[in-house]
């Protein structure tokens, strides 16, 4: 860590330093700035002294507490509008009835079944026909962790692999995304993109700059 | 001889959630208990008084569980719930501008039906503890609506910058960036009353 890369140090770090958001790499590089930049410590006094840990000011200034019957009564228009009674007997007695109703209409139809089909709706495959075509390739298998993936969302979140077969599968092509604004991220990296994709702080999402 | 219970773990809030959806009254309350704090101090000090806070809550909640097609779990029940809380605060607050109640919620209002704030021993503490609440109000209103429900999120909602960015939609880059000019800007207007 030299004095030039202090110099750098964009000031809202302070924020984050000051809430105990940085890493200890990350607090080591803020503490050796501040030691170089004294006059900083009033901008890390307005973080600290309007920060969640200043537990003076926020017990002074705690918004008043409600009434038990004010909660009860929130509650009580919350709870019809959110939790559906429970069906009784009658009600599953017709559920039954419509679900049977469906199927018997469903497998009288002729000719083949709508609801049969080999791969899930809506994946188009993206393979480059010509080079011009190449796609950006905009995350690895290892970079993706998908946590939830409703039906719905299926035809948009593809990356990597496909998974019932070979050929590669994108997110998207060239012409499908605009890049509206990119911010810095924790460690200050962008907009800078980096040269080399595979170093090792390269930031997880990177295409190559057009030739 | 004495008998020792094991402690009860709490129940994941996904299952509570669950358990609401499913009709479960009693899941829902849990929920409400669990968030209703953080909820009701965000949207306090987005709107600066009791009732329309409580307003917000209810219509928060309403929507945090039968919205949930915009949730699936893709951050915690309370990131979720903060944000549309949050929301629906910010509606409200619009709502009551255009009907040129501004000037009337800038004050704190004393809540006349039961709402109360911390029993204080020394008037004269009390006294200095609202003119300072009035004073962060008016401080907060003043500042940038994304600015200002950043601050609130992260500080009054207790979310990480990682929470944050969650509820927002935005990086933490910008958590962060929006944390420190929203503080620069407070500590300007409240000059002298915060202290560290």
């Amino acid at each position: 860590m030299n004095a030039r890369r202090f110099d750098d140090l964009p000031p809202d770090w302070l924020a984050a330093y000051a809430d105990g958001e940085l890493t200890p790499t990350e607090r080591a590089r803020v503490e050796g700035w501040l030691a170089q930049n004294p006059d900083a410590n009033e901008l890390l006094d307005a973080q600290e002294s309007l920060g969640p840990r200043n537990g003076e000011l926020w017990d002074a200034v705690c918004p008043p507490t409600p009434s038990l019957r004010q909660w009860d009564h929130t509650f009580n228009q919350i709870a019809p509008r959110t939790v559906q009674p429970r069906r009784g007997w009658t009600g599953w007695i017709g559920s039954v009835g419509l679900v049977a109703t469906a199927a018997t209409l469903l497998f009288a139809l002729p000719g083949p079944q709508p609801c049969c089909v080999d791969a899930p709706p809506d994946i188009r495959d993206l393979s480059p026909s010509t080079p011009e075509e190449e796609p950006y390739l905009m995350a690895s298998t290892e970079d993706v962790r998908i946590i939830s993936l409703p039906e719905a969302a299926a035809s948009l979140l593809i990356v990597g692999e496909h998974p019932m077969g070979d050929g590669l599968l994108v997110l998207a092509d060239r012409g499908e995304i605009a890049f509206l604004g990119v911010g810095n991220d924790l460690a200050g990296r962008f907009p800078a993109l980096p040269d080399d994709p595979n170093a090792e702080d390269a930031p997880m999402i990177w295409a190559p700059r057009d030739e | 001889m004495r008998h020792v219970t094991a402690p009860t773990l709490p129940e994941r809030d996904d299952h509570l959630v669950a358990r609401a959806t499913r009709g479960d009254r009693h899941a829902l309350e849990d929920l409400f208990r669990r968030y209703r704090d953080p909820a009701y101090r965000v949207a306090y000090r987005l709107l600066g008084n009791t009732d329309d806070a409580l307003d917000a809550v209810q219509d928060g909640f309403i929507k945090a569980l039968t919205h949930l097609r915009g949730f699936e779990y893709r951050c915690s029940f309370k990131t979720w719930l903060l944000r549309v809380v949050s929301n629906a605060a910010l509606d409200l607050g619009r709502q009551r501008r255009r009907r040129d109640e501004l000037s009337a919620a800038v004050t704190e209002r004393t809540t006349p039906d039961g709402g109360s704030t911390p029993d204080h021993a020394d008037p004269g503490r009390e006294a200095e503890e609202n003119d300072l609440r009035r004073a962060l109000s008016e401080a907060l209103r003043l500042l940038p609506e994304a600015q200002r429900r950043t601050f609130v999120l992260h500080v009054d909602g207790g979310l990480s910058y990682r929470e944050v960015a969650e509820a927002m939609g935005i990086s933490i880059g910008t958590v962060m960036s929006r944390l420190f000019y929203a503080r620069q800007k407070l500590k300007g207007m409240l000059a002298s009353r915060v202290q560290v």
